[in-house]
């Protein structure tokens, strides 16, 4: 096995311990930083994302693939050029007003960040103008993406994104949601860019929405 | 106002009961039979996901299935509701015996009406089922118990459903149809025992809060949106008459003790003596909301955990509740699955308890691993590999082939169903795990582990612990307790200072916020495995 076969597979079994000796010893052997990143770690991630997708891998696995990474990443980082994790730009992520449900919505964030964004966590019971002040603070985000898991909530969305209106500032940025009771109906109703039903398709169609 | 007149109307006729009414071009079925009084179940609340409200429709001659709460009425038509059909509810557990004291209050209105036999009642307010027992006032005996199914399933299976539509339209439908069906109750349970309604002196009621609140007229913004907390723990005593349950007598609410731990845990924990108990013990109620108690007379913490409906057989692909026809028993062995029916005959679904035990079954037999996953053809035992097809969200362990099950159907648990459960096991695992952990007591030092309700008093022992949805220690120490909220709402009914008592167990409760709490987050996680 190669040392990008033997990095996907600690990636893939959540193996965090050895993940960062794995990552020295491609460098070390002469493998190229951004092939390890690419092919070792991102494709990996993704793939999670899809068995996740189809039921066959659960959260606890997402959650330790994508601790993993992270650790890989770090690891990797001083080698890369500069922002090369971070290229496709940056989404700012929360669940909205009143909801504390942050699994899902963390899931999401983690998929993000290993498809290559830069990740803005605002956390849960994010209130609209919290959104508004991250997007006024930052210009350079591209994507925000709210989650809810109540039905109750799901209002909270939708005053999420009047309050961005609101501000001149929807132009800018597109608008993803997502969260069980969630559906392409509402989403459309008021007025987000995409939604989808889970976390690896959403960092798929949040790629797509940024390029 | 010129336009209502030009709206155009037209009559529907419910059958069997033949109940004409009169709507508006346009109306939806759904609004017309809530209308009407009559019943359709709408576990969705009417957002067309659920498949749940099929209705058949008779327009023209022509009949067809219809979805209630979509289609809209454009023609006269005659609509054929399904019949309701009773659940398998929790018989009463463990009765206490207990000597009649009435407060005084009620005993003198007795006196004044000079009532001969006098009666009380208790209802325990379910989501799901409403069960009222008949009680005699002096003797303490349970005389008549009368339950079905709480109407206001037309609004929506959960309570959020069912308060969202209450924040929207008003609470006066809600509050009316379960005050009617109470009151139709007392009538039932009068009528069984061949006594009086009027006889009845005091009506004592148990629920979830949100029950309580849509009971009451309660406003409940602030219950299923921030901050979660009820409007009011207690209820006021009123006259049976101006609640409009009956015309005499008084009616009376437990308290609550938070947003989601509601009368009907204090009217447990009532029943289990929770105020005597001298070693620690952990109570129990798997519902859409897990009620865990744990502790022992001195200190004793509470807490809700939202499982989801999964272990009600909701939001499982051939789930069920606890109907006749519902695999209520499963086993696998090399000669194949071992499917135990209620009411026996062809199984129709499957319910919690079904559910809980072929989940188990599969860990054990490697059709599923650790993590949850489907094993693939090669990890497969032998005896299961013609049981088990399909790919991603649809391989499934098929149960009964189409040719076996009651609707012509295949019963199946899909790879979808076991993360549907793996997430309803997690919540209360890691609820009952974080209350525990704050009390600083473990599992091995418990003296009983006291299961309430529906699922948990059919639930295997066996089963529960091979899921994890307790730790193998509890084996051994776990009873059903029945329809423990029921009891614990008589022995309230019965004697004023039972009542006063559960007042009081209500006030001690420590309730504990699982939705700030860090440690739950992270066993949330840890336990999501089997
Ligand atoms: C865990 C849980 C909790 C935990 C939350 C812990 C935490 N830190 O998150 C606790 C116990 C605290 C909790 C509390 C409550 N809960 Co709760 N909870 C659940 C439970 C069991 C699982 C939710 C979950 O994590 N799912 C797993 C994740 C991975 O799935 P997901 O969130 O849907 O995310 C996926 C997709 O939706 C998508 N996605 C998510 N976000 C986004 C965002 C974007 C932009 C995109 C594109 C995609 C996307 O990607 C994810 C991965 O693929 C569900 C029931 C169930 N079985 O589903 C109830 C449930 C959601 N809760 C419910 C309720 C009612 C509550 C409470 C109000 C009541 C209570 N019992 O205490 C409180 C409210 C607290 C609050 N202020 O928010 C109800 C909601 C019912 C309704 N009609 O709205 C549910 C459905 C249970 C039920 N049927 O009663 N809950
Ligand atoms: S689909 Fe009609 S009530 Fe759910």
């Amino acid at each position: 096995m190669s040392k990008i076969e033997e990095i996907r597979e600690a990636v893939g079994k959540g193996k965090s311990k050895i993940i960062s000796e794995l990552v020295e010893e491609a460098v070390a052997e002469g493998a190229s930083p951004m092939e390890i990143l690419n092919d070792g770690m991102i494709d990996e991630m993704a793939e999670i994302g899809e068995k996740f997708k189809r039921n066959e891998a659960f959260v606890p696995e997402m959650l330790v693939a994508a601790k993993t990474m992270k650790k890989g990443v770090e690891t990797l980082k001083k080698y890369l050029p500069d922002g090369a994790d971070k290229a496709l730009g940056k989404v700012v992520i929360g669940t909205v007003a009143g909801d504390m449900h942050d699994i899902g919505k963390n899931l999401v964030a983690m998929m993000f960040e290993s498809t290559g964004f830069e990740v803005i966590d605002l956390g849960v019971d994010v209130p609209a103008e919290k959104f508004v002040e991250a997007l006024k603070a930052d210009p350079e985000i591209k994507i925000v993406a709210l989650s809810a898991l109540l039905t109750t909530t799901m209002q909270a969305m939708r005053d999420t994104i009047t309050a961005i209106e609101e501000a001149g500032l929807r132009e800018n940025v597109k608008i993803m949601v997502g969260g069980a009771p969630i559906t392409q109906e509402f989403a459309d109703e008021i007025g987000a860019d995409a939604y989808t039903a889970d976390a690896a398709s959403a960092a798929e169609v949040g790629k797509a929405l940024v390029s | 106002m010129e336009n209502i007149k030009n709206i155009k109307k037209h009559t529907i006729r419910f059958l069997p009961s033949g109940l004409p009414i009169d709507v508006a071009d346009g109306t939806t079925i759904m609004d017309a039979a809530r209308k009407a009084g009559v019943f359709i179940n709408a576990p969705c609340g009417g957002d067309g996901k659920c498949l749940k409200c099929t209705v058949e429709v008779t327009s023209d001659g022509v009949t067809t299935t219809q979805l209630a709460c979509r289609y809209k009425v454009t023609s006269d038509i005659d609509v054929t509701a399904p019949e309701k059909t009773a659940s398998k509810i929790a018989e009463s557990g463990t009765s206490r015996k207990i000597d009649p004291l009435l407060s005084e209050m009620i005993s003198k209105n007795i006196e004044i009406r000079g009532i001969e036999q006098p009666l009380v009642m208790a209802f325990d307010i379910g989501t799901t089922t409403v069960v009222g027992y008949l009680i005699s006032a002096e003797s303490g005996e349970t005389i008549s118990t009368v339950s079905r199914m709480n109407p206001q399933a037309q609004y929506g299976a959960d309570v959020i459903k069912r308060a969202e539509y209450a924040m929207q339209s008003g609470g006066e439908a809600l509050s009316r149809i379960i005050k009617d069906a109470v009151s139709d109750m007392i009538g039932e349970a009068a009528s069984l025992a061949g006594a009086d309604r009027q006889n009845i002196a005091l009506v004592m009621l148990a629920g979830n809060t949100c029950m309580n609140h849509l009971f009451m007229g309660f406003p409940v913004r602030r219950l299923v949106t921030a901050p979660y907390k009820p409007a009011q723990n207690y209820s006021p005593v009123i006259t049976a008459a101006e609640c409009g349950i009956n015309d005499s007598g008084y009616t009376a609410w437990l308290p609550n003790i938070d947003g989601f731990v509601g009368s009907d845990t204090v009217a447990v924990l009532l029943d289990v003596e929770m105020d005597k108990l001298e070693k620690p013990s952990l109570i129990l109620d798997i519902g859409t909301n897990g009620e865990v108690a744990a502790g022992d007379r001195n200190r004793y913490i509470v807490c809700s955990t939202a499982a989801g409906p999964a272990f009600e057989g909701v939001g499982i692909s051939c789930g069920m509740r606890a109907f006749t026809g519902a695999i209520d028993r499963a086993e696998i062995t090399p000669d194949g699955v071992e499917l135990g029916v209620i009411g026996g005959g062809k199984p129709h679904g499957i319910c919690g308890s079904g559910l809980l035990d072929i989940v188990a079954a599969m860990l054990k037999h490697g059709v599923i691993d650790e993590s949850g996953r489907f094993s693939d053809e090669d990890e497969l035992p032998e005896y299961l590999r013609a049981m088990v097809t399909g790919d991603g969200a649809e391989r499934r362990l098929v149960l009964a082939r189409g040719s076996d099950s009651a609707s012509g159907k295949e019963i199946a648990v899909t790879q979808k169903d076991v993360r549907e459960v793996q997430l309803a096991k997690a919540a209360i695992a890691a609820g009952v795990k974080t209350v525990l952990r704050q009390l600083r007591i473990s599992f091995s030092q418990l003296d009983g582990v006291m299961l309430s309700g529906a699922f948990g008093n059919y639930a295997s022992e066996e089963s529960l612990c091979t899921v994890g949805l307790l730790p193998r220690e509890c084996a051994g120490k776990i009873v059903h307790i029945g329809n423990a909220a029921g009891e614990g709402a008589k022995l309230a009914a019965i004697n004023y200072n039972e009542y006063k008592r559960a007042v009081k167990i209500a006030e001690n409760a420590e309730y504990l916020e699982l939705a700030t709490n860090k440690t739950f987050q992270e066993l949330y996680i840890e336990e999501m495995a089997f």
